[in-house]
């Protein structure tokens, strides 16, 4: 808790939590921050700030955790499309007469200009479906990008990324979600980081018991 | 009554997040039970993905069960998800439409259509139930669906769809033949085209003589048991042309007919005839049917001795109900065969030199003959009133047709020869009754069917012989009145009847021996009946009366026949040596066979005959034929035997000849055993065989290590005498050099030993002291000095492994040592550790010392353990560990290494059970607690 005593998590949170802690003292740290945050109400003109750090704590969990879980993942290439982006416009000063825009069928580009274009390209081409396959290599034993898991690792990662962003609600259009979404989100990651640190015969005891529940009759009434 | 309830999304999300590897997928799908969720999971894509769409790989898909199990509760949903699989080639999904499609209402199983229509080319899978096509098909017939429902049938059983061959199914036969009768009836009378076209195609296909089908001289039914393709279609044609004939479908015998060809004209006849006799007399569909039958009888293509059968039947069917009918019988049948004057004058003329009159009257008789066939085959009862005199006026020239309705082509089938008499009716005859009756009885048989033979005549009274040899004692003139093929019986059972230990009529056997021996090869009866059916001259005779002399003079019978006797015996025995018959019979035939030597030695008389004189020197030196025994045996010896029969009997006997005559043996040894110098062939035959026969002894070993020496040298394999599985001459060879280290007979620098160790592969180095410890299994005890000789020479094998990691191959049966249970854990565990940890193929034995692997956790758990990591070390070895493994050998060895108080041992063990229950083992964790708690142990390990 932010007043230093300690939070009480239940029983599941807690073994997330020690699983984490195994992996990474950093992620089990976004995890209790996290934790702390929604176990406490939001002081009046503060919702969305405490929303985004929420959001923003589970999103660094959910990068982070292949590499934590050292599952084998494809690296990101560094410098990342991003950071070769930024320089472009100091080389396009360098070159103050270039004009991309030429009405005619084949621009001419500097040597040193095309070559930064390139680097771009090559970068965002890695970078694409990286997270998705990042993702599938932890979800899955056999890296499935297909896997309904995946799918629903996507969604909490967009719902995360959205609020961890407020620039991409400036104009405040969408509504904050409630607690109850964002306990659903969570728990997603919580039970990828269960099933992925238990044994196996933990993971069993937890799907018979799924099964119990599924399999569960109700007496109907007699016709 | 109990309902299921639907899950919520979150249910759904959640488990689809719990279950994310392929065990954990296997044991939600397998537990599930509740339809409910079908829908849900296929929704969040549960069902998009099975294993592989490589057409090699089969990997099990645990979902598609699940599907299969919830399709009647949900059926769209279940065709649904399997028409999105379409492109896949795993074979469980194949498996899953036809299942599927037998659950679902038959409009939901139409929809499957597309899919199949889709895996034409490929093949609707291996794992497919033929009797899930089968349900699907006949689902789709019954419920509506007849359009789709034909389309399936004719994919799966019309000829030739397997695409292997021609003609073949997409059935194997025993299950085409099982299925198609399900199909056939739920297709109906009015699929009679369809099935008639798989019928016709298969014909085409496989080439059969039109109508005259071997495996269907009945259309009434199959002769054979076998199912086959062919008899399924002809009684699914059958029955449907029946019951469309009885639905008043005239044009039905058109359909048969219009194919042209005579097995369908058969059909139609038979059908015609179980119609009329199935309809209600007066009736009009008694006449309608009547007018089919009379057209089809009186039309030129039926006078065809092909369906003369089904022919005669119809009219028989015809005569009683519409006697009138048949009255233009009588000028069918004065036209005689549907052939030419000149094409069965042609026919006829097999001699160029015949006369015309000759001719005429061979034409004439066959028309007699052929006109007498039909006749007969409709019989007088049902022939129209002017034809009757001329059957009888037949029957009477040409006398009365047995069995007038016996198909042209008959298949018989007899299990061996038969005998006109008992074996308990030749019993009750009293001695001379017998002789006279084996003296006069005449074999008339052609050798094809089960006519009575002497062969099998002779066969009953070597039975009556046996066990009763008075029967046939007192008479001393048997070789003048009997057939040779009766005095074989004769001896063969006299030989039985004496190793019984019954009394014999020693006068009359010597006699009628020393008689068949002096007969000259060539038979007084000139044979009578088939090729087997009587023997053509006294060469098997001869031979069983070597087989009993070689029996009789065996010193462990000598007790059997009394001294006079047994000197007879034995002179017959070496006079009959000298018969270059046997010799030259055994030179020029007994390669031909494929057997190898000590196998010849017992199925040739030449052979027979060395047997018996080695066993009459046998008897020692004290024996009145010694000198002439030794004599006439080293006589035969010196012939070059081409296929060394003769040494294998020598080695056989090594044994006892050394007991019996060591003087005799000892000089004779290099001659038929070799020396250090080299083996020839025979030498290498005789070497093996005595190897192979004689258990290890010290005296022997030294006695042969020359000729050991030389084998093991030997660039080429040595011959085996007696060929042994999982063994070799040079193995053995081993085997008795190890036994003579173990046994305090040699040392290591025993040359054979050496030799062995350093030339031999390792492979064969591993058989033989796995060998070793398999025959130390079987031994009640094992002195500790043989023991510890035998630990320290594995020691030594183990250190030169280490040293030569190339012949790690030696070490591969050291499985026997422990399953020997000779020796402690103490002393193998760690050994085993060593030899797994060189990379062994030990392991793949594994699934036999789980017991004793589980037994030596207690003592130690962390060497069990090492053991069973080592053991387990591939994915394959992990997936059938709990069967391959001795059932509970695992779980008590986790438990001992969990429960041992040592935390790293505890964790690794821990480990290795959750990483065999993600390979499949779910039970296993719950077994090891039991494990741990006492209720399992190793005395609960299976052997």
């Amino acid at each position: 808790m932010s007043d230093g005593s300690q939070p009480s998590f239940d029983a599941r949170q807690t073994r997330v939590l020690s699983a984490l802690a195994d992996k990474s003292d950093a992620l089990a740290g976004l995890y209790v921050f996290a934790l702390e945050q929604l176990g406490m109400p939001a002081p009046s003109g503060r919702e969305v700030a405490r929303v985004s750090l929420i959001c923003h704590s589970m999103r660094e969990i959910m990068n982070g955790l292949p590499a934590a879980m050292a599952v084998n993942t494809r690296v990101r290439p560094n410098p990342g499309s991003g950071s070769l982006t930024s320089k472009l416009p100091l080389l396009a000063s360098n070159h103050p007469g270039l004009d991309l825009r030429a009405d005619q069928d084949v621009v001419p580009v500097p040597r040193e200009f095309a070559i930064a274009v390139a680097e771009v390209i090559d970068a965002a081409t890695k970078e694409q479906g990286i997270q998705v396959a990042n993702a599938a290599a932890l979800l899955t034993d056999d890296n499935d990008e297909t896997h309904p898991l995946v799918r629903q690792w996507k969604s909490a990662q967009r719902f995360f990324l959205q609020w961890t962003h407020l620039d991409r609600n400036s104009n405040g259009t969408r509504a904050l979600p409630d607690d109850l979404e964002i306990w659903s989100n969570i728990r997603v990651v919580e039970d990828v980081v269960e099933v992925r640190t238990a044994l196996f015969f933990e993971n069993l005891g937890a799907v018979q018991d799924l099964l119990a529940i599924a399999n569960a009759g109700v007496e109907e009434e007699p016709s | 009554m109990t309902g299921y309830v639907a899950p919520t999304t979150d249910q759904v999300a959640e488990v689809l997040r719990r279950i994310p590897t392929p065990a954990l997928r296997r044991a939600f799908f397998e537990g599930l039970r509740n339809p409910l969720w079908l829908a849900p999971l296929a929704n969040q894509g549960a069902f998009t993905k099975p294993p592989s769409s490589d057409e090699s790989a089969d990997e099990y898909w645990p979902e598609i069960d699940y599907v299969i199990r919830s399709a009647a509760a949900a059926p769209t949903t279940a065709v649904d998800i399997l028409l999105a699989l379409s492109e896949s080639r795993n074979s469980w999904i194949r498996r899953a439409v036809f299942a599927v499609g037998a659950r679902v209402p038959a409009s939901e199983a139409a929809r499957l259509k597309p899919i199949l229509k889709k895996w034409l080319a490929t093949g609707f899978g291996w794992r497919t139930d033929p009797r899930e096509m089968t349900s699907f098909t006949v689902n789709l017939l019954e419920g509506g669906e007849r359009k789709v429902g034909e389309w399936v049938a004719n994919a799966i059983f019309h000829p030739g769809a397997a695409g292997t061959t021609t003609h073949e199914p997409m059935l194997r036969d025993y299950w085409y033949a099982s299925e198609l009768p399900r199909v056939a009836s739920a297709l109906g009378a009015g699929s009679l085209p369809l099935v008639l076209g798989w019928l016709v195609e298969y014909q085409d296909r496989t080439g059969q003589p039109d109508g005259w089908s071997l495996s269907r001289p009945s259309i009434r039914e199959s002769s054979t048991n076998r199912r086959a393709v062919e008899d399924a279609l002809i009684d699914a044609v059958r029955d449907l042309s029946i019951q469309r004939l009885q639905m008043r479908a005239p044009d039905t015998v058109d359909i048969l007919l219009d194919t042209r060809i005579m097995l369908a004209r058969r059909i139609a006849m038979f059908a015609t005839r179980e119609a009329i006799l199935t309809s209600k007399v007066g009736t009009p569909d008694e006449t309608s049917l009547v007018a089919v039958a009379t057209k089809l009888l009186f039309d030129q293509a039926s006078i065809n001795e092909r369906c003369r059968i089904e022919y005669a039947e119809l009219a028989q069917a015809v005569a009683a109900r519409s006697p009138h009918s048949l009255d233009p019988l009588a000028e069918v049948i004065e036209q005689g065969p549907n052939v030419s004057s000149i094409e069965l004058r042609s026919r006829l003329a097999r001699d160029s030199d015949i006369t015309d009159a000759e001719l005429d009257a061979r034409v004439a008789d066959f028309l007699d003959h052929w006109k007498h066939a039909w006749l007969a085959a409709i019989g007088a009862e049902s022939l129209p009133p002017q034809l009757q005199p001329v059957l009888a006026k037949l029957d009477a020239q040409r006398g009365v047709i047995e069995r007038p309705l016996r198909p042209p082509v008959e298949v018989i089938s007899w299990t061996g020869p038969s005998s006109p008499r008992t074996h308990d009716e030749l019993g009750m005859m009293a001695p001379a009754e017998l002789l006279s009756h084996l003296e006069t009885w005449q074999d008339t048989g052609d050798g094809w069917g089960p006519e009575p033979s002497h062969e099998g005549q002779g066969r009953e009274l070597t039975r009556l012989v046996t066990s009763n040899p008075e029967r046939i004692a007192g008479f001393q003139d048997l070789v003048k009145r009997l057939r040779p093929i009766y005095l074989r019986a004769i001896l063969g059972g006299w030989e039985a009847a004496n190793k019984a230990g019954l009394e014999l009529d020693w006068d009359q056997v010597i006699t009628t021996t020393r008689d068949v021996l002096a007969h000259g090869i060539e038979s007084d009866f000139p044979p009578q009946g088939g090729r087997f059916d009587d023997d053509p001259d006294f060469s098997g005779a001869k031979r069983a009366a070597i087989d009993l002399l070689e029996e009789l003079v065996k010193p462990s019978t000598e007790a059997k026949i009394p001294q006079k006797w047994s000197s007879h015996a034995a002179e017959l025995l070496i006079s009959a040596a000298s018969d270059q018959g046997a010799w030259h019979e055994y030179v020029s035939s007994a390669g031909e066979s494929g057997m190898d030597p000590l196998t010849l030695s017992l199925n040739w008389q030449w052979p027979t005959m060395i047997r018996g004189l080695a066993a009459l020197v046998c008897h020692g030196t004290s024996a009145t034929w010694s000198e002439a025994s030794r004599h006439a045996l080293r006589t035969e010896l010196d012939r070059a035997d081409p296929w060394g029969a003769s040494r294998a009997v020598m080695g056989e006997h090594l044994g006892r000849l050394l007991q019996a005559d060591e003087t005799w043996t000892i000089q004779n040894l290099a001659s038929i055993f070799g020396s250090a110098e080299g083996l020839d062939r025979n030498q290498q035959i005789a070497l093996s065989a005595a190897m192979a026969i004689h258990h290890y002894h010290g005296t022997l070993f030294r006695l042969l290590s020359p000729s050991m020496l030389a084998a093991l040298e030997a660039e080429d394999p040595v011959v085996d005498g007696w060929p042994q599985p999982n063994s070799s001459p040079i193995q053995r060879i081993g085997e008795w050099a190890i036994k003579a280290l173990i046994f305090g007979d040699a040392t290591t620098s025993d040359a054979v030993a050496r030799e062995f160790f350093s030339t031999v592969d390792p492979e064969t180095r591993g058989g033989a002291l796995g060998h070793i410890g398999w025959e130390m299994m079987h031994a009640t005890e094992v002195s500790e000095s043989v023991r510890e000789e035998f630990a320290r020479l594995w020691d030594k094998r183990i250190d030169h492994v280490n040293s030569h990691i190339a012949d790690v191959a030696e070490l591969r049966q050291f499985y026997w040592v422990i399953k020997s249970d000779k020796f402690s854990a103490e002393w193998w565990l760690p050994r085993l550790n060593a030899i797994l940890a060189l990379g062994s193929n030990a392991d793949v034995e594994r699934f036999m010392i789980g017991k004793e692997l589980a037994a030596a956790a207690d003592s130690d758990p962390q060497g069990a353990f090492q053991a069973l990591t080592q053991l387990l070390s591939t994915a394959d070895a992990r997936r059938t560990a709990a069967y391959e493994l001795s059932r509970n050998a695992v779980p008590v060895v986790l438990a001992r290494a969990i429960g041992a108080g040592d935390p790293g041992l505890e964790l690794a063990a821990t480990n290795l059970m959750n990483e065999l229950g993600a390979a499949g083992d779910f039970g296993l964790a719950k077994r090891v607690e039991e494990a741990r708690r006492g209720e399992l142990t190793h005395a609960d390990v299976e052997d």
